[in-house]
């Protein structure tokens, strides 16, 4: 417990106390982004409006760092049932190529899809989904600005949502797929 | 336990007797590293998930690839596709594990195709923990991948987690 508070009282100190210019702010960068695009259900070829809102946290020496992406898609009612799709997933990401303002991106990370379908009379019922799975991003981003502070991101996300233990050893698993058309700023 | 550290001991020995002669340059890996893989199954949306086999090989961050995918059917014959696609590594040949992610264009007996790719290669036996993809150790390699395919009346979009593989460099 000492340790800990010791630990945290460091780390404060360091935070704290440390000059504006020291903080090596120059090195680390944030970005916000918000996108709309497409979302398919697992085995599903209906491409449906979704959007997304992420914010990240990058290294720019290693133009790599961490993101955390939240994406849902409108309630959708139709014929008596109504349903809807939405998580999030974190995933670490890198630049992996760069020419002039364009650059790729990959990810790779750990999220969760969440959806249900219910009934919209008056008894009627409620099916809930709820899966893990790995999530895996690829981007393509272009700089609409010279100093990089405004940025254009196609993206394309899978996320193989991972059901019970008895399915994931018959080798079953949900990929969520995701097209995203977002734009960012950059600090 | 101490039966368990001398086996731990015995197989750092023995590895390191192996990756002695077997050892690779990150100059060698980088510039005349060529992988060729076989895959054979990924997860799907359905019990036993989707048998389809694959065939890559690899150099210079080029790869070109033939598969066949037995869940889908164009007419009433099995997916038959090959394609080029460019791999930009994220923890390239030096790493204990390979990760990369890849995007090419090709041709299937249902129209054009577009692939995305995240792969993982990791080496069967630990020879790698002094640094490194090393010739002919092979490797597992597991993909997340992601086909789309226009067809005459619509694009479509497929997906392969988990597509188990395998892959030999040399």
């Amino acid at each position: 417990m000492i340790r800990t508070s010791c630990l945290i009282a460091l780390l404060a100190l360091v935070g704290f106390s440390c000059p504006r210019p020291c903080l090596a702010a120059s090195k680390w960068s944030t970005a916000t982004y918000i996108g709309a695009g497409t979302i398919q259900q697992p085995s599903s070829q209906y491409f449906l409006l979704a959007y997304s809102a992420s914010v990240s946290l990058e290294y720019r020496p290693a133009k790599a760092g961490v993101s955390f992406v939240a994406i849902g898609r409108p309630v959708y009612s139709s014929s008596g049932y109504e349903d809807q799709d939405y998580g999030g997933f974190a995933e670490v990401q890198k630049v992996v190529a760069e020419r002039g303002k364009f650059a790729v991106g990959a990810g790779f990370g750990f999220g969760q899809m969440r959806g249900y379908i219910k009934s919209t009379d008056e008894n009627g019922g409620r099916s809930d989904v709820r899966m893990n799975g790995p999530a895996a991003t690829i981007d393509l981003r272009y700089a609409a600005k010279k100093d990089r502070s405004f940025t254009v991101k196609l993206s394309h996300t899978i996320l193989p949502g991972l059901s019970t233990a008895a399915q994931t050893k018959a080798w079953v698993a949900w990929p969520w797929s995701v097209v995203m058309l977002g734009i960012g700023y950059q600090t | 336990m101490n039966g368990l550290l001398n086996s731990f001991a015995a197989m750092m020995l023995f590895t390191a007797m192996l990756t002695g002669p077997l050892h690779v340059t990150r100059a060698m890996a980088d510039d005349k590293l060529i992988k060729v893989s076989l895959q054979y199954a990924a997860f799907a949306p359905n019990a036993g998930g989707q048998i389809t086999y694959g065939f890559r090989g690899l150099r210079n961050n080029r790869e070109i690839a033939i598969f066949q995918n037995h869940y889908l059917t164009a007419g009433s014959e099995p997916l038959l596709g090959a394609l080029y696609a460019w791999r930009f590594p994220i923890c390239d040949e030096s790493c204990m594990v390979h990760i990369h992610t890849q995007a090419g264009v090709g041709v299937t007996t249902a129209g054009p195709l577009v692939e995305f790719l995240w792969g993982t290669e990791i080496p069967v036996l630990p020879l790698a923990l002094n640094g490194g993809t090393i010739r002919y150790v092979p490797m597992l390699r597991f993909d997340i991948a992601s086909h789309w395919i226009a067809t005459r009346s619509r694009l479509i979009t497929w997906s392969y987690p988990f597509w188990i593989g395998v892959t030999l460099p040399f």
